[in-house]
């Protein structure tokens, strides 16, 4: 039977009185969705995200082809057949769409239960599509069978988008709270645009579809305006492709969405009216966009490919960097084993020294006894400095160990300042201890590191200090739970920009040869590392240049 | 195969779903043709209760049907595709199926129908 007021179409859809309108909202949104759907699926056809993406788009697709069929077509046997698909592909859409969603945010599939929840919902709409719940006849006068649709079905398809809309905003806002704030966007941007799609997609058509049916509204242009909301989800999907690198597609996304702006424009043609201004300015729009889009794309591939290449340094980096860790551990296990190598026989060399100079091989000649007292002193000086290297290897390896015990810092510091009275007399420098503890100056921490911490920073200022004074100052901060032991040298001072970098290996401050001194330059590092790994820190101040240096370790107190 | 039939069920099934679908909507609506048809049919003003259209807002030259509505397998079979050149589309004699619809205003409104005999 055919429609007795309208002529049939030419070629399938084309036909002479209907809508301009028609055209412009079925043909781009069915070759956009099409487009991206096929796009995003052939970058990753195993991706369940990008299938889904697929399925949603053909199911659209399938419904635009069906209503641009039913708007130009007149057979009712045709029209009947094509009937049914809309409520399917409607409730194809719907399922899938909060299906696409889950995977989208969650990056896995979904639980069996889901899937058996969604089939127990789409099964009444497939075995019920051909029946007269859906549809039983056709109106030949107005072409359609709005008249004959089965209230129920309808309802239960279209409900099955407000449930969609609703699962699919509890999903994104669950998502919400754990995002952060680039992946917020993309839930921006993913959300922003299936709800809208799906909501003026179903929402148009049902309402139109409805009035239409009780007869309110008899013309049903005004659902040929829902499939723009296609556009605009896809014009979404595309700005999550280039933006954030979603559904894995490449430098070519940027082509991709440019082919699709252009036969947006291009879609002018077939329902422009055929006059010559229209077809010139359509021409001319079709020739901006395309120059726009190349230049687009070309600065787009441009930092595309300026950002894969920073991405392969980047790996590169990480490469040489993880070869270097390697390197460097493979240098502190060497150094590890030459230093223990060399203690052994240093220990000789002192032992021997030193029992030369007690005359426990008898008096020494005079011309003898300086040279002996050098090799006293330089292997003194010498297993200094191997003790330096095997404590940063064994800080480098993690190997330190730190056997803590409650003590009295103010004791310790002041016995440190006993034994190096001597020395700084030697080098003519008053070494001075005070203490003004308010507790009891109780600390837990290892007692030996800490011996060595304070013996280092004494020896530091010795070094550094041609003239005038050390004082050492222990005093606490009952509030802090803290007690400091101050190291206040009246030396060569130092730059503020240097105060922190004495603290690396092998740094020394910048007018450290103004004095002649000898040492590792390890010995602040590895103070400062031991502090730190007991729960306390070193920190130095100076007033500049000549101003002399404040070092002052401090330890939590042992409430 | 069984391990691809568990992994792809939901698939599976909605590819059934949807191939039983169709199968069945052309077999109905264009193999056996199953379903109803409306059509308008003349109408007299003086003697039935018509549906009225008008062309515009004056209603000056106002068009009054009825509307026939009939299986559309019983239909083709008489008059093939074109209803408006079969005159035996437009009468219900001996016909139990067909249905000539006048206006009620209780169901179609009373805007809808010819007021001259109401």
């Amino acid at each position: 039977m055919n429609c007795y007021l309208y002529d049939p179409p030419q070629y399938l859809f084309f036909a002479s009185d209907l809508p301009e309108l028609l055209y412009y909202s079925h043909i781009p949104a069915l070759v956009l969705a099409l487009f991206v759907g096929t796009f995003v699926f052939l970058n990753n056809p195993k991706s369940l995200q990008n299938r889904l993406l697929l399925l949603i788009c053909f199911s659209f697709a399938i419904w635009v082809f069906g209503s641009l069929f039913a708007w130009t077509n007149t057979n009712s046997s045709l029209l009947l057949t094509i009937w049914p698909v809309f409520a399917v592909s409607a409730a194809l859409i719907s399922i899938s769409s909060i299906y696409f969603i889950y995977v989208y945010l969650n990056q896995k599939n979904i639980p069996h239960w889901m899937k058996v929840i969604f089939l127990l919902l789409l099964t009444p709409v497939f075995i019920f599509a051909h029946t007269n719940l859906n549809v039983s006849g056709f109106d030949l006068t107005l072409c359609d069978a709005f008249a004959y649709e089965g209230l129920w079905y309808k309802v239960y398809y279209t409900s099955l988008s407000y449930v969609a809309i609703l699962w699919i905003s509890v999903l994104l806002l669950n998502r919400w709270r754990t995002a952060d704030a680039s992946y917020k966007k993309q839930i921006i941007f993913m959300g922003t645009g299936i709800q809208l799609f799906l909501f003026s997609f179903i929402s148009t058509t049902s309402i139109v579809a409805y009035l239409n049916t009780i007869g309110l509204l008899q013309d049903s242009r005004a659902e040929l305006f829902s499939l723009f909301s296609m556009t605009i989800f896809m014009v979404l999907i595309g700005i999550l492709i280039v933006r954030f690198k979603a559904f894995n597609v490449g430098a070519h996304a940027a082509d991709a969405l440019m082919v699709a702006l252009l036969i947006l424009v291009a879609s002018q043609y077939t329902y422009a009216n055929s006059t010559s201004t229209t077809l010139i300015l359509t021409t001319v729009t079709l020739a901006l966009t395309a120059i726009a889009g190349a230049l687009l794309i070309r600065s787009v591939r441009r930092e595309i490919k300026q950002k894969e290449e920073i991405e392969q340094l980047a790996k590169k980096l990480a490469g040489a960097n993880k070869r270097l860790r390697e390197l460097d551990k493979m240098k502190s296990e060497f150094v590890s084993i030459a230093s223990h190598q060399l203690r052994s026989p240093l220990t000789s060399i002192r032992g021997y020294a030193s029992m030369l100079l007690d005359g426990s091989f008898g008096k020494l000649p005079a011309k003898a006894q300086g040279a002996v007292e050098r090799i006293a002193d330089s292997s003194s000086t010498m297993a200094s400095s191997v003790e330096d290297y095997l404590n940063v290897s064994r800080i480098e390896a993690g190997n330190m160990k730190y056997e803590l015990s409650d003590f009295n810092l103010k004791t310790e510091a002041s016995r440190v300042a006993d034994d190096k009275r001597q020395e700084a007399m030697k080098h003519g420098l008053l070494l001075t201890f005070k203490s003004k503890l308010e507790g009891h100056g109780i600390v837990n921490a290892d007692l030996g590191k800490t011996r060595q911490i304070l013996h280092n920073l004494v020896n530091n200022s010795i070094k550094y200090t041609q003239k005038g004074s050390i004082k050492i100052f222990v005093h606490d901060d009952l509030k802090g739970k803290q007690i400091h032991v101050d190291i206040i040298d009246t030396g060569i001072g130092m730059e503020a920009d240097e105060l922190e970098s004495v603290f690396e290996k092998f740094q020394r401050a910048k007018n450290a040869n103004t004095v002649n001194v000898t040492g590792t330059g390890l010995g602040l590092f590895v103070a400062q590392k031991m502090a730190t790994e007991m729960g306390g820190s070193i920190h130095v101040t100076s007033a500049g240049p000549g101003e002399g240096s404040t070092f002052t370790l401090s330890l939590p107190l042992q409430m | 195969m069984l391990n691809y039939v568990k992994l792809h069920y939901y698939a599976l099934i909605i590819c059934a779903m949807a191939l039983l679908f169709v199968c069945a909507t052309i077999y109905r609506f264009n193999i056996q043709q199953n379903y109803l048809v409306a059509f308008e049919s003349d109408c007299d003003p003086e003697t039935q209760s018509c549906f009225v259209y008008c062309e515009n807002d004056d209603c000056n030259d106002p068009f009054f049907y009825s509307v026939i509505e009939r299986e559309a397998a019983q239909l083709h079979e008489m008059c093939g595709a074109d209803v408006t050149v079969c005159d035996a589309a437009y009468s219900c004699n001996n016909d139990t199926t067909c249905k000539n619809l006048f206006c009620d205003p209780s169901t179609d409104g009373v805007g809808q129908c010819d007021d001259i005999n109401n």
